[in-house]
C-alpha cells in the first residue's frame, strides 16, 4: 500500500514536469442533452406526446485521434473511456500533447472495436465489473440506456437499449469525425432529442443483442455527437 | 562469503525446484489458440483460479461453485446430470461440457456464444440458473475476505480483487487442466501399444468419426448438426440462437472424446447414457435435415463386433491421472 501511495506520488511528480517541459493539456468534455439541455437522470421529459426518463446512460468512447484536415497528427494511446452520466469525472477527459501540434479535426469511436472485444479480459475501463459487456455471450456493450416511456408496453414502461456488437453483418462500432471550433477545451454534445422523439416505443423497448435494430439504433447514435460552442 | 555464496545457490535452487510445470504443450499437439503472454501463467495465479473455482462465493446465495457442476472426478462436468441443474435447484437448459484443454479452444459452450477462456465464467455466474450473480457482487465480496485479499495479494502483488484479476486467475487454473496422458497419447508416445481390439476400434475411429473429432483433440472445434432429433420440450436450435444464421440451426460444438468415460450423460441435452446409445444413434438414429452434416446423410454402418472394438478404442481416450490429479482438485489452504 505504502509503496503504491509512493508510486502513485512519483507519477504525479513527473507527469507534473513532462507538463512543464514539452506539452500541453488538451481536455475533452462529453454533454449528453435533450432539446438542448443537460440530460438529468430521473427527470421526465416530454418528446411527441410521450413521458420518457432516463436512469441509466453509460457508453464507450475510444480510439480518440486528432488530425489537421486529413493528417492524422496525435492519437491516444489504450483510448478507452467509459463514460457514465452519473459519474461526473467520467464526462471530462484530458491528456498531453507535444506543443507544436495543430489540429482542426477530432475521430473518436462510440464502442470498442472488434480487437478488444477478441483479446481475453481487460481492466480500468474495459473492466466487466462495469456491466458494459455481455455475459451471455461475447462483446462488449456500446452504449447503454435505460429508463422509462409512457408508451412502452412493459414492465413499468421499462425500455432497454444495450447497443452492441463487432461482427459481421451488425458490428455497431461507429467512428465519428468533427471538425473543431475550438482548439482547448473540446466540448462535444450528444443530442438525444431526435433519436428518444422517432423511436416508435411501441414496437422498439427493448435491444439487447447484436442485430438489425441494434445497427440502425448505432447508426443513430453517431449523427448524434457535435462540436459545442460557437 | 563462501557461506553466503552456498546459501544463494541453494536459494535459486530451491527456487527453480518448486517452480512446476504448470502449463506444456505435448509433441505432436497442435499450438494452443490461447494467447499466454497476456496472462503469463504463475503458480499464485494458479492457485488463486483454483480456490475461485471451487468456492461458492461466486454464486448470489453462496450454495453453487464452479465445481457443482464441473466436478474433477468426471474430467470437470456434472456427472449423471443430462441438464446440470443451480442454484435455488433450477434446472439448466444444456449439459455442462467437461473442462479440458481449454488452451486450444477458439469458442465456449454448445453454440459458441463465448469468444474468449476469461470471459466464458462470466456466462455462468451471471445466469439466473447457474450462479444467479453478477462479477461486480462477487468481486465485492471477495474484497471483504481476509483470505482472497492475502490470495490476490500473493498473485498480482496488490490485494484489491477487481474483475480482470478474478477472471485471468480462474482462467490460469482452467488452463492448467490439460489432459494427454491417456493410452492413446501413452501409444502416440511409443511407451504403450494397443491391444487387437483397441486398434481394430482405432481403424474404424479413423474411417468413420475423425472428420469432425479431429485428433489429437478429438474436436475440430467447429460446430455441426449430427442429426439427433429435436426434444420438444427444449427445442434447442444451438447455434442458430447465436448467430441469427439458418445454416447454423441444430448445430451443436463438436465435442471432445477424450475422457469420454467419465463425461456421461452424452450429446448438449445429455439423452443418451451409454457409449452404445451413441453409436446405436450414428447407425440407426440420425435424422436427415438441411444443416446434417454432410458425412452423415448416409448414416455410419458399424456391425455389432465393430461397436466393442470402437468402444474399446474411445475407452482408450480415459486419462486417469488427469481425472485424479491432486493438483486439481480442492485446494486446502487456510
Amino acid at each position: 500500500m505504502k509503496m503504491k501511495s509512493t508510486f502513485m506520488l512519483l507519477t504525479i511528480i513527473l507527469t507534473h514536469f513532462s507538463l512543464m517541459g514539452q506539452g500541453k493539456i488538451v481536455n475533452i468534455s462529453f454533454d449528453v442533452l435533450i432539446n438542448k439541455s443537460t440530460l438529468q437522470i430521473g427527470k421526465e421529459y416530454n418528446i411527441q406526446q410521450n413521458k420518457i426518463s432516463v436512469n441509466v446512460l453509460r457508453f464507450f468512447i475510444s480510439n480518440i485521434e486528432l488530425y489537421q484536415n486529413e493528417n492524422k497528427v496525435f492519437f491516444e494511446e489504450s483510448s478507452f473511456h467509459l463514460i457514465d452520466i452519473k459519474e461526473a469525472n467520467s464526462k471530462s477527459l484530458s491528456f498531453v500533447l507535444p506543443e507544436n501540434i495543430v489540429y482542426n479535426k477530432i475521430k473518436f469511436a462510440l464502442g470498442i472495436d472488434s480487437t478488444i472485444n477478441v483479446s481475453g479480459v481487460m481492466d480500468g475501463d474495459l473492466d466487466p465489473v462495469h456491466g458494459m459487456y455481455w455475459t451471455w455471450q461475447s462483446g462488449y456493450i456500446n452504449f447503454k440506456m435505460e429508463g422509462r416511456c409512457s408508451e412502452c408496453p412493459a414492465i413499468k414502461n421499462d425500455f432497454e437499449f444495450h447497443i452492441g456488437g463487432y461482427q459481421y453483418p451488425f458490428n455497431a462500432f461507429q467512428e465519428i469525425v468533427l471538425d473543431l471550433k475550438k482548439n482547448n477545451p473540446i466540448k462535444i454534445k450528444m443530442e438525444l432529442f431526435d433519436i428518444l422523439g422517432s423511436t416508435d416505443f411501441k414496437t422498439t423497448h427493448r435491444i439487447m443483442q447484436p442485430n438489425k435494430e441494434a445497427l440502425d439504433f448505432s447508426n443513430k447514435l453517431k449523427h448524434a455527437f457535435s462540436i459545442q460552442g460557437k | 562469503m563462501k557461506k553466503t555464496l552456498v546459501v544463494l545457490v541453494f536459494f535459486i535452487c530451491s527456487a527453480f525446484l518448486s517452480q512446476k510445470e504448470f502449463f506444456s504443450t505435448p509433441k505432436y499437439w497442435p499450438k494452443p489458440t490461447y494467447d499466454f503472454s497476456k496472462n503469463p501463467i504463475d503458480a499464485n495465479k494458479v492457485l488463486l483460479g483454483r480456490v475461485l473455482f471451487y468456492d461458492p462465493i461466486l454464486s448470489a446465495n453462496n450454495t453453487i461453485s464452479c465445481e457443482s457442476c464441473h466436478s474433477p472426478f468426471s474430467a470437470f462436468t456434472h456427472i449423471d446430470h443430462s441438464l446440470s441443474h443451480g442454484i435455488h435447484d433450477s434446472i439448466g437448459s444444456r449439459n455442462s461440457p467437461a473442462l479440458m484443454n481449454l488452451a486450444w479452444k477458439n469458442s465456449f459452450m454448445w453454440d459458441g456464444a463465448i469468444k474468449h477462456l476469461d470471459m466464458q465464467a462470466l456466462a455462468p455466474i451471471s445466469h439466473p440458473s447457474e450462479m444467479g450473480s453478477d462479477i461486480n457482487s462477487s468481486v465485492i465480496e471477495l474484497n471483504k475476505s481476509i483470505k482472497y485479499r492475502k490470495l490476490f495479494y500473493a498473485a498480482f502483488g496488490d490485494s484489491l480483487a477487481t474483475g480482470e484479476k478474478t477472471l485471468k486467475a480462474l482462467s490460469q487454473f482452467l488452463l492448467t487442466l490439460v489432459s494427454a496422458n491417456s493410452k492413446y497419447d501413452q501409444v502416440k508416445n511409443g511407451t504403450h501399444v494397443f491391444s487387437a481390439q483397441e486398434q481394430n476400434g482405432y481403424i474404424l475411429f479413423q474411417k468413420n468419426c475423425s472428420s469432425c473429432h479431429v485428433e489429437p483433440l478429438f474436436t475440430n472445434d467447429t460446430f455441426e448438426n449430427n442429426g439427433l432429433p429435436v426434444d420438444s420440450f427444449l427445442r434447442d436450435v444451438g447455434r442458430m440462437s447465436i448467430s441469427s444464421n439458418a445454416d447454423d440451426s441444430l448445430k451443436f460444438k463438436v465435442p471432445t472424446l477424450r475422457n469420454i468415460e467419465y463425461t456421461y450423460p452424452y450429446m448438449h441435452d445429455g439423452r443418451f447414457i451409454k457409449l452404445s446409445e451413441v453409436l446405436n444413434h450414428y447407425t440407426k438414429g440420425i435424422q436427415n435435415s438441411k444443416t446434417l452434416a454432410p458425412q452423415l446423410v448416409k448414416g455410419i454402418m458399424l456391425s455389432a463386433n465393430e461397436k466393442v472394438d470402437l468402444i474399446s478404442f474411445l475407452l482408450s481416450l480415459s486419462d486417469k491421472e488427469f481425472v485424479f490429479n491432486p493438483e486439481h482438485r480442492y485446494p486446502k489452504i487456510n
